[in-house]
């Protein structure tokens, strides 16, 4: 372990907002609007994380075709950038607010980061993927927190003595 | 032309000639052939020889790149998640057209054996920016319509696979063809070239897992991905195996054994694109225009067995997966397009083959550039006779 560096389960967020499978798009986006988040890890019944969904995911309900088709012709190399219809021409039912569940949005590709690795191991893995919270889990896979960018500064500024 | 000054004239003139293209509904990949052709040697001579010269490194790459990513495509959740109709219809209407454009070219036009074979793994590419492009214009959906976009992602890598099959017997059967021919020989010599090139991918994929663990920023992560498919390529031509099948392994494996593969992939797509530019500019600027004249009944037996063999095994495939009576009928019609996999595989035929690689590619360009101007009427027609294009 580097100097100051302290177990990734001392600084997470145990309390975590989270999604499943059978979560509609009515209360998916009722908790990013009650919680200010753009992204939740999505588990199953075991408390697994099988996903994360982001507010860009629900983008997918505007297109046309199943989410998996669109993921296979991602990888096709040499296809045009998509000319994006303008959203408020698409024709989406009211039904759709419950019609359309979490398990059809979700992303299935997650960066999680294991209980014993140290907050500087998890600043790296933030830096290389680019994110700012990554579920904390156990070796089942099982989610036992988040830990933010928030967090790991907090932590830094309470060994310092600035807070 | 000055070489940096070409790549330059390459680029910015591709970009301005895929906009303009658009206007008239041609995919970017037909744009960038027709502008090579038009600043090659052959007319306006804008492209420096020396960037000429490269072509065939170039494809090299460009085609590890294509390999790698749609190795992707291989993943067990993503075969366990596809519709059966899409698998089936996708590997019969890729070995259909293969085999019915062998066979055509072999007994009807008595031509050699390994040329045959090329000619006939190249039929099996189909060109998913033209449907997709038809696709979206069109307004299509429905099951007809996903089915189709289904077999089109797929389709390309069958294609990558039949080719690297055909051109290691094809260079089997050649080098095995002098005195003392030997057919067992030959695949053994090919065996050899396609088994070496899946342990390869496969070692790399493990090596390149191991050593991901180190990486600590977003710059690594490109150029460790970058360095890593070179490698793979660069030892697969060392070793004489296939490089496509070596490519393709190497993302095929990496998919399945690492959980954050998805990362490498994403971080070379955010690269490619002024490579596959370059790369089909040049594929145009290649092309011996003095061949065109001699192509004649090559051309037509080509184009008219490849629809054929699309058509007839589409409906197979649908029989056999009891597909929805629509896909069984029209499907394969709908796959007549052909582009960018085609094209960059036959330069790799030109450059293996050499003189009648420069006739495999030739008779590529040009009917790839009929393809591409019929091919999305039967793509719209297609999806019209479905019930699929809602207005219509």
């Amino acid at each position: 372990m580097g100097e100051g560096a302290m177990p990734v389960a001392e600084v997470m967020t145990r309390k975590v907002i989270t999604a499943k499978r059978s979560t509609t798009l009515k209360e998916l986006m009722e908790i990013f609007r009650r919680f200010s988040l753009r992204t939740l890890p999505v588990v199953d019944r075991e408390n697994k994380v099988i996903g994360v969904v982001a507010l860009e995911d629900v983008l997918k309900i505007f297109q046309p075709h199943p989410s998996d088709i669109l993921d296979m012709l991602d990888r096709v190399p040499f296809l045009d950038e998509y000319d994006d219809r303008s959203l408020w021409d698409v024709d989406i039912p009211p039904e759709m607010g419950v019609l359309c569940v979490v398990e059809d949005l979700m992303n299935v590709n997650v960066v999680t980061i294991n209980e014993e690795a140290t907050t500087i191991q998890a600043r790296s893995l933030m830096k290389l993927h680019r994110l700012r919270r990554i579920p904390v889990v156990d070796k089942e896979n099982c989610l036992l927190g988040i830990i933010s960018l928030f967090d790991i500064i907090m932590a830094v500024f309470k060994q310092k003595g600035i807070l | 032309m000055e070489t940096i000054l070409s790549f330059a004239a390459i680029l910015l003139l591709g970009l301005l000639a895929a906009r303009m293209l658009r206007r008239v509904k041609f995919p970017a990949v037909t744009a960038y052939l027709l502008l090579g052709i038009l600043i090659g040697p052959e007319v306006l001579g804008l492209v420096a020889r020396p960037i000429l010269g490269v072509t065939g490194s170039i494809s090299n790459i460009v085609l590890s790149f294509v390999a790698f990513g749609l190795g992707q495509n291989f993943s067990r959740e993503n075969f366990s998640r596809i519709g059966k109709s899409v698998l089936w219809i996708s590997l019969l209407e890729a070995s259909g057209a293969w085999l019915l454009v062998t066979f055509s070219c072999l007994y009807l036009l008595r031509q050699p054996l390994p040329v045959c074979l090329l000619f006939g793994a190249i039929a099996s590419a189909t060109a998913p920016a033209a449907t997709v492009m038809v696709v979206r214009e069109s307004g299509a959906k429905g099951n007809f319509t996903d089915t189709l976009l289904g077999v089109v992602a797929l389709d390309d890598a069958w294609c990558l696979i039949i080719f690297a099959v055909s051109l290691a017997l094809a260079k089997g059967l050649t080098h095995s063809g002098g005195e003392g021919f030997h057919l067992s020989a030959a695949f053994a010599r090919s065996l050899l070239e396609i088994g070496g090139a899946l342990g390869l991918g496969t070692l790399m994929a493990l090596i390149f897992t191991y050593f991901s663990r180190h990486l600590r920023a977003p710059g690594d992560l490109l150029i460790y991905t970058l360095g890593f498919i070179l490698l793979n390529t660069g030892l697969a031509i060392y070793f004489h195996l296939s490089v496509l099948l070596a490519s393709m392994f190497l993302g095929m494996v990496l998919v399945n054994i690492n959980k954050t593969s998805f990362r490498f992939f994403d971080i070379v797509r955010t690269v490619d694109s002024p490579l596959y530019l370059a790369f089909f500019v040049l594929a145009g600027a290649s092309l011996e225009i003095h061949l065109l004249g001699k192509l004649g009944l090559l051309a037509l037996t080509y184009f008219i067995f490849r629809i054929l063999g699309k058509v007839g095994c589409a409906s197979l495939g649908g029989w056999i997966s009891r597909a929805a009576s629509p896909v069984k009928k029209y499907l394969g019609f709908a796959l007549v397009p052909q582009a960018g996999v085609a094209l960059g595989v036959a330069l790799i035929a030109k450059a293996e083959f050499p003189p009648m690689g420069g006739m495999i590619f030739t008779t590529i360009v040009a009917t790839t550039i009929l393809y591409e101007i019929i091919g999305p009427f039967f793509t719209r027609w297609a999806l019209h006779k479905a019930g699929e294009i809602g207005a219509e």
